[in-house]
């Protein structure tokens, strides 16, 4: 809307009128959310906040939901900054298991390895699995199998092979047409090797009773289907460097 | 008084910089310490930011939490120590915020303003109104369906160049009472949506453009 209005002195009115004939869009919203913080401590330390943020200004002005939450910002702010920010009656205990796995999975995994010539052995035991147990987040599903496989139940990603310098990542799915058992899957890398120079490395599973034994493909993947869940904690997983099927 | 000094004591003496070093320790118990302290100063703040929420113990719990999980994640984006305080209650409150406007409870506090029904157009006095001038506005918003302190902080703001503080000031005056910056800013935005729909603003500003 452009308003023709004489004289430089009726900018504000103009301004209003403006606004009066504005509606914010959600972009508009996004972008406002993205400065209120600086806009809020702007205003907090007494600056000229609403002309350096005239944008933002006046899309509070226009959206009840922006203003709603600059309110939230600009009110705890204001608190903290007199000292008055209250102490809840009740602080319930963080979770601080992230710093947990963060400190412990390391020491836990290198414990767990048994590394002769030419041969590698990991023991899993209730410990280690539960640091090794991944965070639930939105995608978890594995593509192979329409869905058969998921979620992971335990895992040791590429990152974590690296930090513990650790030939093979291992990933554990569930498996929701055999409820009581789980795939687990063995990729061997190691070091300055890689596809398709990377299949026929021996693994083997060793869980409860029963001992598989197979071979990885060119990108060095072993599967194990059918493992039952009640041994996935205490699995040994073997993998044989040395002798390599050619 | 007591409690209010130790407050102002704690938030005088809060390293920030000391904390940022301590949630970054390589001594496990050092680091979860500064954990649990910077735990209870990000549910402080999403607690306040929930407080009128029916279930806001619980949702300043959850954000406090992804809020640490967050900061121990995003640590090594944190450039400046010192303010590494700030930092984690930018983090939480975006949390708080992302989550009130997910679930489309991002609604100001109730006021006590009430709310006025909108008249007919039949009786303003439209004829000097037709063209835009701070007057000829003014003179339309006196008669605008809102209350007079809706009126004041739309007018002040605009017509009489008046910041939010200054406005929040007179309103705390009138009421006898406490008002922040942020009431005048919500009860504006709430008054310009009711003035958008005020048929007579819409036919003026027609007229004028």
């Amino acid at each position: 809307m452009n308003i023709s209005v004489p004289g430089a002195e009726e900018a504000s009115a103009r301004a209003l009128a403006e606004i009066l004939s504005y509606t914010p869009n959600e972009a508009d919203c996004a972008l406002c959310l993205n400065q209120l913080e600086d806009y809020v401590q702007t205003q907090l330390r007494g600056a000229a906040y609403q002309p350096q943020f005239a944008w933002t200004a006046r899309h509070l002005d226009s959206c009840v939901a922006c203003a709603a939450a600059y309110a939230l910002l600009y009110e705890v702010g204001l608190a903290e900054a007199n000292g008055r920010l209250p102490h809840p009656a009740h602080s319930p205990e963080p979770d601080l298991s992230f710093l947990e796995f963060q400190t412990g999975w390391l020491a836990a995994l290198r414990a767990a390895l048994t590394a002769t010539p030419g041969r590698l052995a990991m023991q899993l035991n209730e410990a280690l699995a539960r640091l090794l147990a991944p965070a639930p987040a939105p995608a978890l599903t594995r593509s192979v199998g329409e869905g058969r496989y998921t979620p992971k139940l335990l895992e040791i990603t590429p990152d974590q092979a690296q930090e513990a310098a650790l030939p093979f990542t291992l990933t554990a799915y569930a498996d929701q047409q055999q409820p009581d058992r789980c795939l687990v899957e063995v990729t061997v890398q190691p070091p300055d090797q890689s596809w398709p120079d990377l299949g026929g490395y021996q693994v083997s599973l060793i869980a409860g009773e029963m001992v598989v034994t197979t071979e990885t493909d060119d990108w060095g993947t072993a599967v194990f289907p059918g493992i039952l869940l009640a041994n996935l904690n205490t699995l040994t997983i073997e993998l044989t460097l040395g002798n390599r099927v050619p | 008084m007591a409690m209010s000094t130790r407050k102002n004591t704690d938030f005088l003496t809060q390293d920030s910089s000391g904390l940022y070093a301590a949630c970054g320790s390589s001594n496990p118990a050092e680091q979860a310490s500064a954990y649990r302290e910077l735990w209870a100063y990000l549910f402080r703040v999403a607690s306040y930011m929930t407080r009128s929420q029916l279930d806001g113990d619980a949702l300043a719990q959850d954000c406090a939490q992804q809020a640490l999980l967050r900061v121990h994640q995003q640590y090594d984006l944190c450039k400046e120590p010192a303010a590494f305080r700030a930092w984690t209650r930018r983090i939480v409150s975006n949390l708080v915020i992302d989550e009130l406007r997910r679930q489309r409870r991002l609604q100001p506090m109730p006021e006590q303003e009430a709310t006025l029904p909108l008249p007919t157009t039949e009786n303003l006095e439209t004829a000097v109104l037709q063209t835009l001038t701070a007057v000829s506005l003014r003179q339309l918003l006196q008669q605008a369906p809102i209350s007079d302190r809706s009126r004041r902080v739309v007018i002040g703001r605009y017509l009489d160049d008046l910041p939010d503080e200054h406005l929040a000031e007179i309103e705390g005056n009138l009421a006898n009472r406490e008002v922040l910056a942020s009431h005048v800013q919500v009860t504006r935005a709430k008054n310009i949506v009711k003035l958008r729909q005020w048929p007579a603003l819409g036919q003026f500003l027609r007229e004028a453009g």
